[in-house]
């Protein structure tokens, strides 16, 4: 135990009664609980207001406006626009508005999608006999164990592809053998999803335990 | 009734209990559980080491405190690596909390490293449009940003902030890390990856791990930290270079991590058995 005893920070203490407070949910339902979860979220909602301003909307469109830079004062136009969707007689200005953005997306998606996709789909295109004279020299992988990889590499990604044939029946029993393959590789990955997502969970506990521990009883 | 009956009705507040108990202990007994440092956190601890000195590194931090658990320690281990190395970095955010947890975790550790804010580091701020502020910043940074987010100093004003010296646009970039709960790293990949020659790195938490191997694999992203777990690696690595002289919470957190997974292990174990043993009992029952 350290000689200081509990925390006197006021902070350390709002926080440790509102880590509490929640965690009262895993005993059973209660209204502590529920004023605390209403108090973060009014809280979390205001800071985003607040942030939003002070951070985007203040140094980025008020201040210029006001400094003489007057036609960002159109912007707000624009903006308002979309509000008028809840019109029956003004809504078509909101399709102004909801189109400027489409036609922003619409251009950025040959971007997004070349930049993300295109290198992937051309690593996946592995060699599946490899040489010993294609490994680099720092690495510890044997010529055979990367063409195995390779091969099972390339082997998934065609069973996974083939799970998702939709546009035909699967009566080829190569087909099926493939797809079924194909369902268990991608349960493979769900399971190790679903692990990391315990792992995650997990973490997120051991800093409120270590918070309470260390930050306010100061244990540890 | 088959005398496994009992793992099918144990009250989950029990299961809570044991799990804190766990928790505790693995937290205040020191257990020296392996910790292996994987290929993925290596290679971003590689990326980082190799960065230049003479340009800005950028550190982009998108968790809230609904995920600090593993995010703050990610990005604690990237700066103290930064400042270690003497590279002066930018903190930016697409989170509106973030922007602030950032700052504060810089500030507490600039000091140990005679940090000082505006000529070694800078925090540009919160943005609420990723794709046209990462779009901006390929252009032009300072057009993009403008101002710090602290002093509201325009970021052209050298005299004022020194770490922007040669900061024009992402090409100046040493590096960039990214820490985030959200899918915000596929916009970096979109936009910025391929304009500059900075590598990026990346500090996921660990439920969106397992999907970024893909990136990992086609070289868009030099390495990562998978949770908690990466960032453990990450301080390992920091402690055998010397950057470190002792290990801090995120080793520590490891054992009550693994501690916890065990303790999952054998309950899903022993309550899939239970429900087993169960049902062929009743199965028993009516046949006899």
């Amino acid at each position: 135990m350290n000689p200081q005893g509990w925390s006197t920070t006021p902070g350390i203490w709002i926080g440790a009664i509102g880590t509490l407070a929640l965690f009262s949910l895993l005993y059973r339902e209660n209204r502590v609980y529920r004023l605390f979860e209403h108090l973060f979220i009014g809280l979390a909602a205001g800071y985003l207001i607040k942030a939003t301003w002070s951070e985007t909307l203040k140094p980025q469109w008020w201040d210029p406006m006001v400094g003489g830079q007057w036609p960002w004062m159109f912007a707000l136009g624009v903006g308002l626009m979309f509000y008028t969707i809840y019109s029956r007689k003004y809504n078509w200005m909101s399709r102004v508005a909801i189109g400027i953005l489409l036609g922003f997306a619409a251009g950025q998606i040959f971007q997004q999608t070349a930049n993300e996709y295109l290198p992937q789909i051309r690593t996946s295109f592995k060699p599946l006999i490899v040489h010993q004279a294609d490994i680099k020299a720092a690495s510890q992988v044997t010529a055979f164990g990367q063409s195995l990889s390779n091969f099972v590499f390339v082997l998934v990604i065609l069973c996974v592809l083939s799970y998702f044939f939709f546009s035909f029946e699967q009566k080829n029993k190569v087909v099926q053998a493939s797809s079924r393959t194909g369902r268990l590789m991608m349960m493979f990955a769900f399971g190790a999803m679903f692990g990391a997502t315990v792992m995650a969970r997990m973490a997120l506990l051991i800093d409120r335990v270590w918070f309470l521990m260390h930050d306010w009883l100061r244990i540890g | 009734m088959n005398r496994l009956h009992w793992t099918q009705t144990i009250d989950r507040r029990i299961l809570y209990l044991v799990l804190l108990a766990l928790v505790v202990i693995g937290l205040l007994v020191p257990i020296p559980l392996p910790l292996v440092v994987g290929p993925q956190a290596r290679a971003l601890y590689n990326a980082v080491q190799q960065a230049p000195e003479d340009k800005l590194a950028l550190v982009c931090t998108n968790w809230s405190a609904s995920t600090q658990g593993e995010n703050r320690p990610q990005t604690e281990v990237i700066l103290r690596h930064l400042m270690h190395r003497h590279i002066r970095f930018a903190l930016m955010a697409f989170d509106q909390q973030s922007t602030n947890l950032a700052r504060e975790l810089a500030e507490e550790l600039a000091p140990q490293y005679g940090y000082v804010y505006g000529r070694d580091w800078i925090n540009w701020g919160y943005r609420a449009d990723v794709n046209g502020t990462l779009k901006g910043i390929v252009l032009s940074i300072p057009d993009t940003f403008k101002t710090d987010s602290q002093n509201r100093i325009p970021l052209t004003d050298l005299a004022k902030l020194p770490v922007m010296q040669g900061v024009h646009n992402t090409k100046d970039l040493s590096i960039i890390v990214e820490i985030s709960p959200s899918g915000v790293y596929k916009a970096w990949i979109q936009f910025v990856v391929g304009s500059t020659p900075a590598k990026f790195g990346y500090g996921p938490t660990s439920v969106m791990a397992p999907e970024l191997y893909n990136y990992i694999d086609a070289g868009q992203m030099v390495g990562m930290m998978f949770g908690i777990k990466g960032a453990a690696e990450y301080e390992r690595l920091l402690i055998q270079d010397g950057t470190l002289k002792k290990p801090g919470f995120t080793t520590r957190a490891i054992a009550p991590v693994s501690l916890s997974l065990v303790l999952l292990f054998v309950l899903i174990g022993l309550g899939n058995y239970g429900m087993y043993a169960t049902r062929n009992g009743r199965k028993q029952e009516k046949g006899s």
